[in-house]
């Protein structure tokens, strides 16, 4: 044992805390409900690896805190890639069942239990003599030593299930999607791969020089796991949440274009003219086709969600695109409704109240306020007009209309 | 291996390791943040965390692998100092403001001038007596005691560099901070709390090269107070690496978002503007309703310039421009509240729709505005 690997073994521990921190301080800076509970996921899967080598560390180093420690040693050395593939599931959009939790945490348990029964030395002794059964004790050495079986068992199934999630994933969205995302996606899987092969090297080899290697390779092949993850989660480079499409009766189809929308984008990043056409463009035809606006209940997050946004920058797009919020563009479609009901034969006999709710308004005295702001608008457009100077558009969709 | 040589091990190697894995992730965003100056901030920052892995790998050599320090003397006396200056030009980008000239080399002057005496002076002392003047601070021992002082000065100049340029720094910080409020109203990324955070950081790191000369180095690199430094450049290099790979900050730009790197500012003239035309043009156009607005944006349409577009808002409306843009967005946040379909909803959709960034942004300008209110 020399300062040299003391020092390797230390490296992944850094690593782990260091991109914990970074991914920490992304999760308090976004509320997207996708990116937050990736990050959540990373945030575990990052725990789990540091407390793995740091039972490594314990284990060479300080024996009595790795015994004092040991359920909580054995659950992190053992039970890595089923947080990993919890946040694989998250990436590749499917759902991680919480039943994948309860093997390990009762093996876990287990282990707390049995090992209060045993005295203190005799644990220190098995440690001490790298993983040799004590005669006194024999069940328990052997569970208390298993730790290399279960990581080997566990580690296999668990990198096939990331592996079978991965490809079912690219089958139903490839095409719709950045290479680049799964190219580091690919790349993760690949190491986690590998890495389910060091532990069965070492059970060839032997407990001595293989547990060495093992850690040897495991320390690379994780700090680089960690920084992908940790890169590729705050350049927000993952597949977003699929987008429903929006069907036009009348012409077949009309989708929305998904795979400028399905990347991640920065709600705070500036937003570039095609960018805001496509999206005035967009919104024109889901407004036009599935008059969302007749919800008196309708909220921004649900037309968002529809068109594969983020609250946030669908916010930023509403208003950069048509220069009101949200609410006033709503009431502008509300009101446009309104009159095309006041023409409509079968309506006349309702009252005035019935048609504006029909229109989607959510009360007379909303309708009253909206039509007044709107007045007030043009108003204000007429007379800059008026005085000669260059107008502005109240709204560019409200014309599109 | 005894304690006492291994937290000095694992401090030393923690610092290096954060800064290797800072220059990773710097390296990874370097294609997004492509800009001139987020490329610039970039470069610096990549060149300060360089420097600190050069510095405390010294540490580490001067624990274990004394003998080769001998070579490294110069380069050494040169990086204490140019540290300090990268992290000056750091906070200088950041804090630039429109027709201000770039960083002046003149700082790296003084760096350059220790390394070249250094390395020189060096050539002419036997590699013993320079082993000497860099384990031990005592002159007594020293055969050549000028060349031993001048080695050793290196811990008081960090000092006095240290000093100075973190006085530099807080006052163009301070008066960036004013500044930018005239400028954007984007009031999540105008905080520069934490540049001014990390700068204010080195003040309590000096403590390293104050005591080196006044202890023994090898007690005190060994001793569980050198993992204060050690913390707080970490934090240090945490804060600014994060900040700059997700652009956390606001640089006081005249060329519009557009014009981006087209490098040529537009020239307008004066034309007074008119208060009932610059009203109609903000209820109109609603501009406080894009988060990251800035004053360059309504410059077209105003035919104005940014100087006199902020001393109008300034002189009229008695309040800075972000000021201005958050009442508006109150203003709007309110009409929203009153509205009964959507007084149900969430505070944070309502924030978004009035053109704040975040929830947190609304309830930190609800708050100030209502301290400002209190003080009238």
């Amino acid at each position: 044992m020399n300062t040299c690997f003391l020092l390797i073994s230390w490296l992944p521990i850094v690593v782990a805390i260091l991109c914990l921190i970074f991914t920490g301080l992304g999760l308090t800076d976004t509320r997207e409900q996708q990116a937050r509970r990736i990050m959540v996921s990373a945030i575990y899967y990052y725990l789990i690896i540091g407390g793995s080598f740091t039972s490594w560390l314990f284990y060479l180093w300080w024996p009595q805190a790795y015994v004092a420690a040991v359920p909580l040693c054995y659950f992190c050395m053992s039970f890595s890639t089923v947080f990993l593939y919890r946040l694989v599931c998250e990436l590749t959009l499917k759902h991680f069942p919480e039943t994948h939790y309860i093997l390990p945490v009762s093996l876990t348990l287990v282990m707390s239990v049995w090992a209060t029964t045993v005295p203190f030395d005799v644990k220190l002794n098995i440690v001490q003599n790298l993983g040799e059964h004590h005669s006194a004790y024999p069940l328990f050495s052997f569970f208390f030593t298993s730790i290399l079986i279960t990581q080997t068992v566990f580690n296999t199934i668990y990198a096939i299930l990331s592996v079978r999630n991965f490809r079912l994933f690219q089958k139903e969205v490839s095409p719709n999607i950045k290479p680049s995302v799964l190219t580091w996606l690919k790349i993760v899987l690949s190491l986690i791969c590998t890495s389910v092969l060091v532990p069965v090297i070492a059970l060839i080899i032997g407990k001595n020089t293989g547990g060495i290697l093992q850690v040897s390779l495991s320390i690379i092949l994780f700090s680089f796991v960690c920084l992908l993850l940790t890169i590729n989660i705050l350049k927000g480079n993952y597949p977003r949440q699929p987008v429903r499409k929006i069907r036009n009766p009348e012409e077949n189809s009309v989708n929305i274009p998904i795979k400028k929308h399905q990347r991640r984008i920065n709600p705070k990043s500036r937003i570039d003219k095609e960018e805001l056409l496509v999206f005035k463009n967009t919104l024109n035809i889901y407004f036009r086709e599935k008059k969302p606006y007749r919800n008196p209940r309708l909220k921004m997050e649900d037309v968002a969600g529809e068109m594969g946004y983020t609250r946030n920058r669908f916010s930023a797009l509403v208003n950069q695109a048509s220069k009101v919020n949200f609410n006033t563009l709503v009431n502008s479609w509300r009101l446009k409704e309104l009159a095309r009901i006041e023409k409509t034969p079968e309506n006349r006999s309702l009252s005035r109240a019935q048609q504006v709710k029909m229109a989607g308004f959510g009360s007379y005295d909303s309708y009253l306020r909206a039509e007044r702001e709107i007045d007030l608008s043009k108003t204000r457009k007429k007379k800059k007009i008026e005085s000669g100077k260059e107008g502005h558009t109240l709204t560019g969709m409200q014309h599109e209309q | 291996m005894n304690n006492n040589t291994l937290l000095p091990l694992l401090v030393f190697s923690t610092t290096i390791i954060t800064a290797v894995v800072c220059i990773i992730l710097l390296l990874s965003f370097r294609s997004r943040n492509a800009g001139k100056n987020e490329g610039d901030l970039n470069n610096t920052l990549l060149i300060f965390c360089g420097l600190i892995v050069f510095n405390w790998s010294y540490g580490l050599m001067y624990l274990y692998r004394f003998n080769i320090l001998t070579d490294l003397n110069p380069f050494v006396n040169c990086s204490y100092l140019l540290v300090q200056v990268i992290l000056y030009r750091y906070a200088y980008i950041i804090t630039r403001l429109p027709r201000e000239k770039n960083f002046p080399p003149a700082h790296y002057l003084f760096p350059s001038v220790v390394f070249l005496i250094t390395l020189i002076w060096s050539i002419f002392i036997p590699d013993r007596e320079k082993l000497y003047s860099t384990l031990f601070t005592a002159i007594s021992d020293s055969n050549y005691p000028i060349y031993h002082i001048w080695i050793n000065s290196r811990y008081w100049l960090r000092i006095v560099f240290g000093i100075i340029y973190t006085v530099l720094a807080i006052r163009r910080i301070r008066r960036y901070r004013h500044e930018v409020a005239n400028f954007s109203a984007d009031s999540k990324h105008n905080l520069s709390g934490w540049l001014l955070l990390s700068v204010l950081l080195t003040l309590p790191m000096l403590i390293l090269p104050l005591g080196i000369p006044l202890f023994d180095p090898r007690s005190l690199i060994s001793s569980v107070f050198f993992i204060l430094p050690a913390g707080l450049i970490i934090t240090q290099m945490v804060a600014l690496c994060y900040f700059t790979i997700m652009n956390h900050y606001v640089i006081i730009d005249e060329i519009p978002a557009e014009n981006d790197g087209s490098g040529e500012l537009p020239t307008r003239q004066e034309i007074p503007l008119d208060k009932k035309d610059f009203e109609t043009y903000i209820s109109t156009q609603k501009p406080y309703l894009d988060p990251r607005v800035k004053i360059t944006d309504l410059c077209d349409a105003l035919s104005s310039n940014r100087t006199y577009l902020s001393a109008f808002i300034n002189r009229e409306y008695a309040m800075n421009f972000n000021h201005y843009m958050n009442n508006l967005r109150l203003r709007e946040a309110k009409n929203l509240h009153i509205d009964n379909v959507y007084s149900a909803k969430d505070k944070e959709e309502i924030a978004l729709q009035a053109g704040f960034g975040s929830l947190r942004s609304y309830f930190r300008t609800r708050k100030e505005m209502d301290t400002d209110k209190a003080d009238r």
